[in-house]
């Protein structure tokens, strides 16, 4: 006996999953759109057009199937940047300092390429990086995900890898840090079958997103953050399933008491 | 949350209701099950290692108890309170998984019983807070460790068979989450032992 309960109080595995804040900042809306940002000068080596294809593919096999997590990344198609900065500016990683070309500002999520070699070093690996969140209080109010165009290192990949890599770089835009877990779609490097997500990044959305009471994936009890301070997006969460959640709710309970009467 | 456990109330007290016309307290609440088993979360959706392997099992310990609410003879009502024991996510962080659970149980024969029901997951996530360098592909950059408590509470449609033998039980327990909704509906499964303590006749 003392042997049973000593294993069933150990801790299990352990994962590691970080933000790329001290604060826990997250998108305050439940849905966020991710676009393309097309910049007046067309990439060198990456084609915005297939990445406007892969960005569906990344939000859906990834983010959008965690049912302890409110967030919805939907793509959007483009938009234009109006700016070469995105293409060509210095600017830097999460995490570090940024210089030289100030983070343009934009709602929700731009993903562009940028072929700037300070922030992908000559030949460099690196293959997408996301700017520094813009971050008003405890709420993310947009990021920009730049793709490599200094080579031909991400256009090379699989499209899986792609989809990936994408994926990845939207996991940051949304808050969240690297994994030390390779398992982890958060992980810094790309693994040669990634097709879903690790517990860790699991457990990272969930963290910054939870769902708020969600009646068999219908909608929220009690509304989602968002709308329960007063905002909300009105596209069909938060308080716009509170009512016919309710109704199911006292139909089934009519239900029950009928089936009693007649036993 | 508020409303599901009413809904829970209504169907415990309709059973309730019911029994007290015709049977004592000890008829009404026929046993006190304790539970010990291991929780698998979101089977072929978690990505175990770098091929592409899925989680089809897991061993997280998890506790329990519950008490059978007879409504007929076959049939019966299972309010029941399982406690996944905490995992701990990474330097200073634990999650903590409690489920409230409802269900419906068919008794079959003496030894086998169907179940249906619902829970409420209440998933908590707490860190402690800090910050540590990791790898960036280029070097590496400072992230941060979690320095909140935040919940994330999921309905579930819950369906189990349990094998029964005198005072004891095996079980396999499913919850299946966002039923409503494809692209999230995801099915986590318990595998646990039973042991029901008879309050008599």
């Amino acid at each position: 006996m003392k042997f049973l309960f000593f294993v069933l109080l150990l801790p299990t595995v352990a994962q590691a999953f970080t933000l790329n804040n001290s604060i826990g900042a997250r998108f305050d809306e439940e849905k966020v759109n991710v676009r393309v940002g097309l910049n007046p000068t067309p990439c060198d080596n990456v084609d915005l057009d297939e990445v406007s294809g892969l960005i569906g593919d990344a939000m859906d096999d990834f983010w959008n199937k965690v049912s302890t997590s409110r967030l919805e990344l939907a793509a959007s198609g483009s938009e234009n940047t109006g700016d070469d900065n995105y293409w060509t500016g210095e600017l830097c990683l999460i995490g570090g300092t940024c210089g030289g070309t100030p983070v343009p500002t934009q709602s929700d999520i731009i993903v562009t390429c940028n072929k700037n070699t300070t922030n992908f070093p000559g030949g460099s690996s690196l293959l997408a990086l996301t700017l520094p969140n813009d971050i008003s209080g405890k709420d993310i109010k947009g990021a920009v995900v730049l793709i490599n165009d200094t080579n031909g290192s991400f256009s090379s990949l699989s499209r899986q890898d792609k989809v990936a890599v994408i994926a990845h770089e939207v996991g940051h835009a949304i808050g969240l840090g690297h994994s030390e877990e390779s398992s982890a779609l958060m992980f810094y490097k790309v693994v040669p079958t990634r097709t879903d997500l690790g517990r860790d990044d699991r457990l990272g959305v969930t963290y910054l997103y939870p769902v708020q009471v969600d009646l068999f994936g219908a909608g929220c009890f009690l509304g989602t953050i968002s709308t329960l301070k007063g905002g909300g997006d009105g596209d069909g969460g938060g308080t716009n399933t509170f009512w016919p959640t309710a109704l199911m709710g006292l139909l089934l309970a009519l239900v029950f008491k009928r089936t009693k009467k007649e036993t | 949350m508020i409303i599901s456990f009413l809904f829970a109330f209504l169907f415990s007290a309709a059973g309730h209701a019911e029994a007290t016309s015709t049977d004592s307290f000890s008829q009404r609440f026929k046993n006190l099950g304790f539970h010990a088993g291991s929780h698998t979360e979101f089977v072929g959706r978690v990505q175990t290692d770098e091929n592409g392997g899925k989680e089809k099992f897991a061993f997280n310990p998890l506790l329990g108890f519950s008490t059978d609410v007879k409504m007929t003879d076959d049939w019966m009502i299972i309010p029941e309170l399982n406690w996944v024991l905490p995992r701990e996510a990474g330097e200073g962080v634990t999650q903590n998984l409690i489920m409230l659970r409802t269900d419906f149980a068919w008794r079959g024969s003496d030894w086998w019983r169907l179940r249906v029901g619902t829970s409420l997951m209440v998933n908590n996530i707490k860190g402690e807070g800090g910050s540590k360098e990791l790898n960036n592909g280029n070097g590496t950059s400072r992230f941060y460790i979690p320095a909140e408590s935040r919940t994330s509470i999921n309905n579930t449609l819950d369906l189990g068979a349990e094998a029964m033998l005198e005072d004891f039980g095996i079980r396999f327990q499913t919850y299946i989450y966002s039923v409503l909704k494809s692209e999230r509906r995801e099915i986590s499964y318990t595998l646990m032992f039973s042991y029901y303590y008879d309050l008599g006749e």
